[in-house]
């Protein structure tokens, strides 16, 4: 295990910086079709007609679908609600209505805008209080808004509740947040010359594209081949259908290829945000500070369909404890109908407003019981051997770990605090959470080639992290003792490599990981087996290494992968392995579980935050100076790779914290389509230091060698981080995200001056 | 003619709304006869009469020059980077015929030259580099910014690459790596 843990080369990386690496917009075939998508401008209406006749006279216009032209199928992640194109009424502002396909962008951006939508507007509900009242307009017509909550119980909470010395209520409402990955969305689809399609799409799940697009065109899934060429990120927002349907239909109905992308306004009006929420939570206290119970109820904003929430409203529910030990539990989390753009995963999804609602009620009860706020959370803390809120068994828990190297540095950084600027207020703060990893199934192969190269394949996505080109080369590397030069990996194709279940859940190098250990542990044994018979050995006294497989003790005695290779070719027959992988089911104990659609951490990380902020109480403007960021992900195996999760995670939940909204307005339509009114971080607005620490030492039991998911926790706690600093300065933190100025000014106006130093 | 004023009033525009250098001044009308052409990557080409596109779109369709990549359309992501006469501009925000009789650089060929192959290896090598969408505007910027100021401090380099967003990498391995650039390229230039 010299290979792993060390700096690895990332091989992707230079074509990358030189340009010539291919995303999605990159391929031209002949004979493209551009197209435009009409969307509706309105939240909620009756369709009455869609006029195309002008738009259709267009020089250069080929081809206009609308609903009529399509079967009437729904699709969805959980729940097949949405429609391709709408049909009858609308649900949100920038749902799809027609579409047209053109020789040139230009000719179907002129036709798109003479098409004549007749709109009948119809009530809406826009926000989650419209929606949630008595005579709320209904989304879907005979459904509730409040759709299926996601509910944990154990104990008795309300007999908790009434005995205990103290009872705490936090009350937090969260934001709208874009993925503002740079890549937009984008699709092409081609005849594949066989009578099939060749879809080549901006996706990090492309068998839940092809299942969806088989499904829905009613095509066998062997007629339909998705591949995923190099992706320009994704965070969530590329893990489904998109754009594809619209792009196979087309290429179906013309025979040529056609290829549809979202311009950045599109993307922003209907990609499918982070939910915003309202997150209520209740605890139970004795005097020590032992948390006794808690009640959470979370309402998250679904938009006009279901999509990911009913499965995020579990998570949800499962985050409503935090990393803390708590007996008695009620969680509930219900996925809201609006009529506003449908929300979906993001990084990390419901996290960051459950950690920030989470911690920042622990710093409520940290108040109330007199304690600081590290000692609370010294004091609830998981430990080894509890079990999580779903009754998961929890053998190891290094959340305590985690707690305590932060708390070291905040004190550290607290005692050689430099002067803060003119008038400005310096403030420290932490925050702790547990994620997920999860056990989702992923397959791989591996084949030796005989030059002794080996050529991994799978279907997993390589989203920009690193996790498939460097992370499971890696794996492959080390288990066959070859250098990591002489392995690469072929992905992100439904025809190139077995089935995976998508870039998510923190899961691309446990999962793909484990299935191609398992396939190259496979490839190891044949080669063993092939040098035994060469080197007249028995195969368990064999070691590979250095691309030689030789005689334990006795390394003159040793040949060539390469030969083997060959020789087993001729004798035996191709080296070749194949793995699978699905993370075993998790036995859960003592806790009631009602449609909970996901419901276990599986392989759980643990993650504590601190931060040093400076508040310029005059203009509401919070900088962070400088961040702790500690997490415990099992064994590292990508050091550079993991920390660059970590940055850039951290990066993109401060955007979450402090600058980025989604604009949703009272009529239902996005006023910030662009990215100079939603503001993504830029490089001026970044912490000074952002320092990354893993906790070694805790391998996860199911992990490829060890590791555990990194992916999205970075991006979860820095609002938690942030918040506990700013009530560290101001006695108090806010009750709604984010800390832009504007937002924090407003409080500051609130908070008592008297309690402040 | 009448396009000519329609091109000088949203080049106009365009530049205001620009967070970038402009785009550039038309040729004079008498040496314009209607076809684009300009220098890109040190040959000479020409792409249409009248052309009214973009010059991105001109670079990734006609040149099939994709490493310039489109994030926005608006000049505000960076993505679509490339030097025009030495300097970078938003190839999103430039009309091709601004273009004629000047010289365009795109990643592709920035990305040989002296300083662009260095802060090429550094980007690689500080992982500055994950989903790679940004990273061609990167480059063409930090080069930019190397090629005219040789000792960046961490502010210069803020202040050069505000305009280049990247999602993936939180910009601290962008920052280590133009710094290690720029150190490797002043010690070139140090005479022996
Ligand atoms: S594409 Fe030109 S600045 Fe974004
Ligand atoms: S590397 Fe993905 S946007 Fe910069």
């Amino acid at each position: 295990m010299t290979l792993l843990g060390s700096a690895l080369h990332r091989s992707d990386s230079a074509a990358k910086v030189d340009g010539s690496a291919r995303y999605t917009e990159d391929f031209q075939p002949d004979g493209l079709l551009h197209c435009a998508v009409v969307r509706s401008p309105l939240a909620s209406a009756r369709i009455l007609g869609v006029d195309t006749a002008r738009a259709a006279d267009v020089p250069g216009v080929v081809r206009i679908l609308t609903a009529a032209d399509l079967p009437d199928r729904r699709w969805g992640t959980v729940i097949r609600d949405q429609p391709v194109l709408a049909r009858d009424v609308v649900r949100f502002a920038g749902e799809p209505i027609a579409l047209i396909a053109a020789e040139s962008k230009a000719a179907a951006n002129q036709a798109a805008e003479l098409v004549e939508l007749r709109l009948d507007p119809l009530p809406a509900s826009v926000t989650m209080a419209d929606a949630l009242r008595e005579d709320a307009w209904p989304v879907h017509e005979g459904q509730p808004n409040r759709r299926e909550a996601a509910r944990v119980r154990r104990g008795d909470v309300d007999a908790c509740m009434l005995d205990a010395p103290f009872v705490v209520t936090t009350r937090i409402e969260s934001h709208r947040v874009h993925q503002g990955y740079i890549e937009p969305r984008a699709t092409l689809a081609e005849p594949d010359g066989a009578g099939g399609i060749a879809v080549t799409t901006a996706s990090q799940a492309p068998f839940v594209v092809r299942q969806g697009l088989a499904a829905l065109l009613d095509l066998p899934m062997s007629k339909i081949s998705v591949r995923v060429p190099a992706l320009g990120g994704g965070f969530g927002g590329k893990l489904h259908l998109g754009l594809a349907p619209l792009a196979a239909v087309t290429c179906l109905a013309t025979g040529r290829p056609v290829r549809v992308v979202c311009s950045r306004a599109e993307d922003m009006r209907a990609g499918n945000p982070r939910e915003n929420s309202i997150v209520e939570l209740t605890s139970a206290v004795d005097r020590s500070g032992r948390i006794l119970a808690r009640r959470a109820v979370v309402y998250l904003d679904s938009g006009a369909y279901a999509f990911d929430t009913p499965m995020i409203a579990s998570i949800a529910a499962l985050m409503g404890t935090g990393p803390y030990r708590v007996d008695a539990i009620d969680l509930t989390a219900v996925p809201v109908a609006t009529n506003t753009c449908p929300t979906g995963s993001f990084r990390g999804p419901s996290g960051p407003q459950m950690v920030y609602a989470v911690e920042t009620h622990m710093n409520e009860i940290a108040a109330a019981a007199g304690l600081s706020p590290t000692e609370i959370r010294r004091r609830n803390l998981l430990r080894s051997g509890d079990r999580g809120p779903s009754g998961e068994l929890l053998p190891d828990v290094t959340m305590g770990e985690c707690l305590e190297l932060a708390a070291r540095r905040l004190e550290e950084w607290r005692r050689d605090e430099p002067a803060a600027g003119r008038g400005r207020r310096r403030g420290y703060g932490l925050a702790c959470a547990w994620w997920l990893t999860s056990g989702a199934p992923a397959g791989a192969t591996v084949t030796m080639n005989e030059d002794g190269t080996a050529t991994v394949t799978t279907g997993g996505t390589e989203i920009g992290t690193g996790a498939v080109v460097v992370g499971v080369a890696a794996l492959v590397a080390d288990t066959l003792g070859l250098p990591l030069e002489r392995v690469t990996v072929r992905s992100g194709s439904t025809d190139v490599g077995p089935y995976d279940s998508g870039s998510k859940g923190s899961r691309t190098l446990f999962g793909v990981g484990n299935a191609a250990l398992m396939a190259a542990e496979a490839v190891a044994g044949q080669l063993r087996d092939e040098a035994a018979e060469q080197l007249e050995a028995a195969p368990e006294d064999l070691v590979l290494a250095d691309g030689r497989v030789s005689v334990r003790g006795l390394p003159q005695a040793s040949v060539a992968i390469a030969d083997l290779v060959v020789g087993a070719i001729n004798r035996t027959g191709p080296v070749v392995g194949t793995g699978r992988f699905r993370g075993a089911p998790i036995p859960l104990e003592g806790s009631i579980l009602d449609g909970m659609r996901f419901d276990a951490f599986n392989e759980a990380t643990f993650h504590c935050h601190a931060a040093e902020i400076e508040l310029d109480p005059e203009t509401g403007r919070i900088e962070v100076l400088r961040y702790l960021a500690v997490h415990e992900i099992g064994t590292v195996l990508n050091p550079d790779g993991a920390r660059g999760q970590v940055e850039g995670g951290v990066v993109q939940g401060l955007g979450y914290a402090l600058s980025e909204v989604l604009d949703v307005g009272a009529d239902g339509t996005v006023r910030n389509a662009d990215l100079v009114d939603y503001r993504l971080p830029t490089i001026a607005d970044i912490p000074r230091q952002i320092e990354t620490v893993f906790v070694a030492g805790h391998p996860g039991p199911s992990g490829p060698r060890g590791a555990k998911g990194i992916g999205e926790a970075p991006v979860i706690i820095p609002a938690a981080a942030i918040g506990a600093a700013l009530r560290d300065i101001l006695g108090d933190q806010p009750r709604a995200l984010p800390f832009d100025p504007i937002r924090v000014a407003a409080f500051l106006d609130g908070v008592d001056e008297t309690r402040q130093p | 003619m009448s396009k000519i004023i329609v091109y000088r009033l949203f080049d106009l525009l365009r530049r205001m709304l620009s967070r970038k250098g402009r785009g550039g001044v038309l040729p004079g009308v008498g040496e314009f006869d209607g076809m684009t052409r300009f220098r890109c990557n040190g040959e000479d080409r020409q792409v249409g009469r009248f052309d009214e596109r973009l010059l991105i779109d001109v670079l990734r369709e006609d040149l099939r020059l994709t490493g310039t990549k489109l994030g926005c359309g608006t000049g505000d992501c960076g993505a679509c980077t490339v030097l025009l006469d030495g300097r970078p501009v938003n190839s999103c925000l430039v009309y091709a015929v601004e273009c004629v009789a000047r010289e365009v650089e795109t990643v592709e060929r920035v990305s040989q030259d002296d300083a662009g192959r260095i802060l090429a290896e550094e980007l690689v090598a500080a992982g500055a580099v994950q989903c790679g969408i940004c990273t061609p505007g990167v480059l063409v910027m930090a080069t930019s910014l190397v090629r005219s100021n040789p000792t960046p401090d961490r502010a210069d380099i803020e202040t050069a690459l505000s305009g280049n967003l990247c999602r993936c990498t939180g910009y601290l391995p962008i920052v280590r790596a133009v710094e290690a650039a720029a150190r490797r390229v002043a010690d070139q230039r140090e005479p022996a």
